[in-house]
């Protein structure tokens, strides 16, 4: 640890402090999180009240609460200051942020929680908005594709990363799109909510692979040098990028898992025909 | 060992056996390829190419180039991995159509999927570290040793995926609902 605070001192300029922008972006962004874990609470206890007979799994409300503390983990000081004057814990940061925590979040199905709790048109205002056109072009996987691994290419492949690290407020515009990025992809590839014109499952599978193979090629590139947006020392990149191959492998690996574990029946008489949407376990429930 | 997954013995006996070893050799493949050559560091592809047996070039890990040649050839065995598992979770999914959360339960498939990780080291073991020669689990004076440990690890997996397979009741996955 000490060697990590020796290289955080070297990088701070100025007497700045080791959070970007000061700790009140931070608290205000862990306070934040807090309230989105909280609401979801909130709703699942009105779910349970609505619909006394079907309770909502545990697992999907521990794995939200996870995702959010996720983010927040990756935000707060430890983490949070290290990964100001490291690109090692830059790269923990980001993988917390863009990948970790969106699995996890999605995991939780709060549009379904929603769905089952909002009233009646609201819902219905959902499933509409879930239907619209640009939602759908926003789901499209291509879309998500772009969004979430190829802005990777945009932000270590020009100089968007140095110019990250000396404006702070740039800085939490990357975090707010790697997570939101990363729960669309999350979304449209696994996950147990309902998502517009989402492909089968071969389909899914095949758009994993092509991330993956993105992933793993730019943090090749990112070893070897050739990205040259960053301006690091290089074991900070080498170290960086390897954590972004091999930490990248696990949370493709686990978002495989979830793709096949919420996987839905191609066929067969369980099928609801026109339930492309399948606006779920929702609106027409007892 | 949960056998709320397995209903009675179907006519398809099988039908998990192809997608589960193809799932475990690529599973297996990410052990070896995160633990051992990520983790610990003990390998990469090439670490061993100056004793080899088939006459390539010595690839230092501890020079840049040597390095470099051993990332691209981790990089063609990650892909290798990723296919395995991609294409192991295809096949899964073209042989369930239902029950698909009791499949994940069903040890045939946990069976062969260890099964297909000890495949995966029998063959990496024999092929990579005796016949080519061109890495060894941890190099060093008794390299020999870790060698036949990783093959006896995969026999053993082997055979255990195998007894687990046959110990659970084939999973029939036309019998869903």
């Amino acid at each position: 640890m000490g060697g990590h605070e020796h290289l955080m001192h070297e990088h701070r300029t100025g007497g700045a402090h080791p959070l970007p922008g000061g700790p009140l972006p931070t608290v205000l962004a862990v306070a934040l999180l807090a309230v989105l874990a909280a609401g979801y609470l909130l709703l699942v206890r009105r779910a349970a009240r609505r619909h006394p007979g079907r309770t909502w799994s545990r697992w999907r409300t521990a794995s939200f609460l996870t995702g959010c503390a996720l983010a927040a983990g990756a935000l707060l000081p430890p983490l949070g200051a290290f990964a100001h004057g490291d690109f090692r814990g830059h790269m923990a940061q980001h993988l917390l942020i863009g990948m970790y925590a969106p699995l996890a979040l999605v995991l939780g199905a709060p549009v379904t929680l929603l769905l089952r709790t909002l009233p009646p048109a609201r819902a219905r205002r959902l499933t509409g908005l879930l239907h619209s056109r640009p939602l759908r072009f926003l789901a499209h996987p291509v879309t998500a594709l772009l969004l979430s691994t190829g802005s990777l290419a945009v932000l270590y492949g020009t100089p968007l990363y140095d110019v990250t690290a000396a404006h702070p407020a740039l800085h939490w515009l990357v975090h707010t799109h790697f997570l939101l990025s990363g729960c669309l992809f999350a979304w449209v590839v696994a996950g147990p909510d309902p998502a517009p014109a989402r492909p089968g499952v071969p389909a899914r599978l095949v758009l994993l692979g092509v991330a993956v193979a993105l992933h793993a090629t730019f943090s090749q590139l990112l070893y070897g040098g050739f990205l040259i947006g960053v301006h690091a020392p290089v074991d900070q990149v080498r170290g960086g990028a390897q954590l972004m191959y091999y930490g990248g492998d696990i949370a493709e690996l686990l978002l495989a898992g979830a793709l096949v574990a919420t996987w839905r029946p191609a066929r067969g008489p369980h099928r609801r025909t026109a339930a492309r949407l399948s606006p779920t376990e929702s609106l027409s429930s007892p | 060992m949960a056998t709320t997954g397995e209903v009675r013995a179907g006519p398809a006996p099988r039908s998990l056996r192809l997608p589960g070893i193809v799932l475990g050799v690529g599973l297996g493949g990410f052990v070896d390829g995160i633990l051992l050559h990520q983790l610990l560091q003990w390998h990469h592809m090439l670490t061993s190419t100056n004793t080899d047996r088939i006459g390539l070039k010595y690839y230092s890990p501890h020079s840049v180039s040597g390095l470099e040649m051993n990332t691209v050839w981790d990089g063609i065995f990650h892909t290798v991995c990723w296919l395995a598992v991609l294409i192991g979770l295809a096949l899964l999914y073209s042989r369930v159509t239902h029950g698909r959360r009791r499949v994940w339960t069903s040890r045939v498939l946990w069976g062969w999927i260890l099964a297909g990780w000890g495949i995966f080291n029998l063959v990496e073991g024999l092929l990579d570290h005796q016949i080519l020669g061109i890495h060894h689990v941890h190099g060093g004076p008794y390299q020999v040793w870790w060698d036949i440990g990783f093959l006896v690890l995969g026999a053993l997996l082997l055979l255990g995926g195998w007894a687990l397979q046959r110990g659970g009741r084939a999973f029939d996955p036309e019998r869903g609902a």
